[in-house]
């Protein structure tokens, strides 16, 4: 296993330079500056900003004077909060993110396993159409739509919850249902398809007439290969949840990563732009490793060789 | 067993949320508490007073310091703050305050005229790059140590005599200069604290972090969690601190308009920093008390790229003028109480009301069209409205349809590519709005002329040039004012922009908050608010 992560250490590496050289070009190319406001600034602040941000030297010594403070860890002052550093802000976010979306997928995965295998279990009946029409509902009902509705039935007409903020487990619950149902719903399909093919396995057919009881068949023996395509969506998932929740954070103020990402493409705050690109696809390339190593154990069909 | 599983995940749930319900009443505990909850916005960038210039910022950075004067809540007339009194010359050229012995900063060390020099001479270094820079410019030498052609600050018009009397040189007489220097880019800064965490004009030390920052305002720094909340405590060391009743102000940074206005209806907010517009109406018809819409010192308007046909022409200008119906853009579109504009600048500014008077007349705007070489709207060349968001432009696109037989096409943008392509000219017509940074008709007029940034439809007039420099050497307030006048009807009958509508400034107030009072800045001193603790 060691050398399979080494292997997918090594692998890392050209695809983060690759990730950070793209971002790096691409938001120089976009219009507009981290400068540009409503009132026209003179020519003499522009300058100023621009040296003081090393924007006045030419592109490609941006670009290496980045990366070479990148390889040392130093992801620069952020442009728009003039007294934070990105790494500094991208700290205080990430636990907040990290809280959410580990909350999420698990309200995810505790909903959509149990209502995937709840289906699986009598394919086409009523149990079946009912919940996957349940399903359907968590794919097509988008979060500023479901947000919204849960604030306004538990915060506002109940009063049982906080409209938004964050600071107590109470605060997590709205978020974390919002966040998780579009989730739990593609778990519980997932699920619910892998576990129909496992369950019309021959060797669940002998357990079955070997008497064993239904609960046993499915938790012991169908569970573990019915669930393989479910653990590897979750992991790369659970990498979009912690970054890629800017419409709940928004929704429910909270202060997470989704929101410094994407303020920071509006704001063109090239430090805070890169950082957090960044920050994702080492998320992304960890989650992925995690996904697989989780497979090749879950799955005796594939060992660490394959690399 | 599926029963058994189904009712573990039903059970569960119903737990968790029967586990969590208790009814809440976050407004009470903190009206008793006097921690008032405020809706602010965007998260700010900054609290440099001398850096910052977003409307979220100045709410936060006007509790935390104080300048010469403050601004009373309800008419914005200067009042005595970290001055007592003050001393105007018989020329209007030079001020001298006399400052209060028991000004303290934050710290208890007494505020002295240094300070204020201090400031000035921080926000003016060209190194430091202030965006507020600019609002110091009737300083005598203030431009020109700004833009560097002055290199010793010893030039500028700003000297502390002693400890407690400052001297202040203007370039011209300026009869807004007391409502200025209310702004926060005149607050006085503390040199040993911004000192302490690198030069004085460094930007983005750590001096404006909670722990660190030292003002001289009602309120002290205590906690800053980034895009969560703000939360700044009474001042003891505050010269006026027997008056204020708030001890604490809690600022949420909640930039969804929508999502403020749902935690103020979950009762976690007293004042909003904003109303959708989506929600006027419902409140103007149930919560009449709640919501608050009063005029704000700005104009919605257009601008038309006057450098690139067809708009070079000054009747094509003139009919699309005639051809906007403003009341329904007003009453419509806009909504929140917005008032037709008649000029660019808002009436009553300042007590200056323009003579303009802009029409919708359908007919002349056809036959201005007509002159124009354009009859019925033959042969006009497709041109577009460039926009940040489509309401207003989409009523303009209906309205010269209809009217002027034009079509035209919309480019819907986002903000910073919108302020590029005025920058890089790359438009025709665009949707636009210019909030005043002082209580005079100058902020609005000053900026078309030939030599100004904001100009953005690159209107060049020599006569309007000539209008406005008369102004400036103008002592006399009635003939300041008539020289506006002309120089306004200028602006609207040469068209360059047409003015839609007045801005208002808009917001939910919880019945318990008390001394806020509406104003054409939307300045509310939080000295004079309190809360009352029972309804």
């Amino acid at each position: 296993m060691w050398s399979f992560l080494l292997k997918r250490f090594l692998h890392a590496i050209p695809v983060l330079f690759v990730v950070a050289t793209i971002t790096f070009f691409l938001i120089r190319a976009a219009p507009g500056g981290p400068f540009s406001s409503e009132k026209v600034l003179p020519p003499e602040a522009i300058a100023s900003l621009n040296s003081y941000y090393g924007l006045e030297k030419p592109i490609y010594k941006q670009y290496y004077e980045y990366m070479f403070s990148l390889l040392k860890g130093d992801m620069g002052p952020s442009f728009q909060y003039t007294n934070r550093t990105v790494a500094g802000m991208i700290m205080e976010a990430f636990p907040v993110s990290l809280e959410l979306g580990f909350m999420a997928m698990g309200f995810a995965l505790t909903l959509g396993v149990c209502m995937g295998v709840f289906a699986a279990t009598k394919p086409n009946s009523m149990r079946d159409y009912m919940s996957m029409s349940f399903v359907m509902i968590g794919i097509c009902v988008p979060p500023f739509v479901l947000g919204p509705i849960l604030i306004w039935f538990f915060a506002i007409k109940l009063e049982w919850f906080n409209v938004s903020g964050w600071g107590s487990f109470r605060d997590c619950i709205l978020p974390v249902i919002t966040l998780g149902a579009i989730y739990a719903a593609n778990i519980a399909r997932l699920g619910r398809a892998g576990m129909l093919e496992v369950l019309s396995q021959d060797y669940i057919r002998t357990a079955r007439a070997k008497g064993v009881p239904e609960i046993l068949v499915i938790v012991k023996h169908s569970l573990r290969g019915g669930l393989l395509s479910v653990v590897s969506y979750i992991a790369p998932a659970i990498a979009g949840i912690i970054t890629g929740a800017f419409v709940v954070e928004t929704i429910f103020q909270i202060p997470g990563l989704g929101r410094l990402f994407v303020l920071a493409a509006f704001n063109r705050d090239y430090t805070m732009i890169m950082g957090t690109v960044i920050f994702y696809a080492v998320m992304v390339i960890i989650f992925n490793t995690i996904a697989d190593v989780i497979q090749i154990v879950l799955n005796p069909k594939r060992s660490f060789d394959e690399g | 067993m599926k029963e058994i599983l189904f009712g573990v995940v039903v059970l569960s749930l119903g737990i968790l949320i029967i586990g969590c319900s208790q009814k809440k009443s976050n407004l009470e505990n903190a009206s008793v508490n006097g921690i008032f909850y405020a809706g602010n916005g965007n998260e700010p960038q900054d609290l440099d007073p001398s850096v910052v210039t977003g409307v979220s910022e100045q709410r936060i950075v006007s509790a935390l310091f104080e300048g010469l004067v403050s601004e009373n809540p309800q008419t914005l007339q200067p009042e005595p703050a970290t001055a007592e009194s003050w001393d105007i010359s018989k020329d209007a050229l030079t001020y001298t305050f006399k400052l209060r012995k028991n000004a303290k900063w934050s710290d208890g060390i007494p505020v002295t005229a240094q300070d204020f020099v201090y400031a000035y001479n921080r926000i003016l270094s060209s190194k430091l790059g202030s965006q507020n820079a600019y609002m110091l410019y009737c300083m005598k030498n203030a431009e020109g140590f700004n833009k560097g052609t002055i290199a010793d600050f010893k030039d500028v018009g700003v000297k502390a005599i002693n400890d407690h009397e400052l001297q202040i040189t203007l370039e011209r007489p300026t009869p807004y200069f007391l409502p200025l220097i209310a702004h926060m880019s005149w607050f006085p800064l503390q040199k040993k604290n911004i000192e302490k965490f690198g030069a004085m004009d460094q930007r983005g030390t750590k001096w404006t972090l909670p722990g660190n920052l030292v003002g001289n305002g009602s309120f002290i720094l205590k906690d800053w969690k980034v895009n969560k909340v703000i939360k700044v405590v009474k001042n003891p060391h505050y010269w006026d601190a027997g008056n204020v009743k708030l001890n604490e102000i809690d600022f949420f940074p909640i930039s969804d308009n929508q999502a403020e206005e749902r935690t103020f209806r979950g009762g976690q907010l007293h004042m909003t920093f904003t109303v959708p517009t989506s929600k006027i109406d419902y409140y103007k018809k149930n919560a009449s008390d709640v919501i608050k819409i009063s005029p704000y010192l700005g104009t919605y308007y257009i601008a038309f790229n006057v450098q690139k046909p067809p708009f070079d022409n000054v009747l094509v200008r003139k009919a699309f003028s005639l051809a906007i119906d403003r009341k329904s853009i007003a009453e419509d579109v806009m909504k929140g109480g917005k008032i037709p504009a008649d000029s660019f600048t808002p009436p009553n500014t300042a007590g200056y009301t323009s003579l303009t008077k802009l029409v919708y007349d359908v007919q002349l705007a056809r036959k201005c069209l007509a002159d124009a070489g354009y009859p019925d709207g033959k042969g006009f060349p497709r041109v577009e409205i460039m926009c940040t968001k489509l309401d207003i432009a989409e009523a303009l696109q209906d309205m010269i349809q209809k009217n002027l037989n034009i079509k035209i096409s919309l480019v819907n943008k986002e903000w910073k590519m919108y302020l590029d392509s005025f920058r890089t000219r790359d438009f025709y017509v665009a949707t636009a709005s210019w909030i005043g940074d002082y209580n005079d008709p100058l902020t609005f007029l000053g900026m078309w002329t030939s030599d100004s940034g904001n100009n953005r439809a690159r209107w060049l007039n020599k006569d309007y040039d000539k209008l406005m420099a008369e102004s400036s050497i103008c002592i006399n307030h009635n003939s300041r004012f008539e020289i506006f006048k002309k120089a306004e009807t200028l602006l609207m009958e040469q068209a360059p922009i047409i003015p839609l509508c007045y801005c208002t400034s808009m917001a939910l107030l919880a019945p318990q908050l008390k001394g806020w009072y509406p104003n054409v800045l939307d300045h509310h001193p939080y000295k004079y608010m309190s809360l009352e603790k029972t309804l």
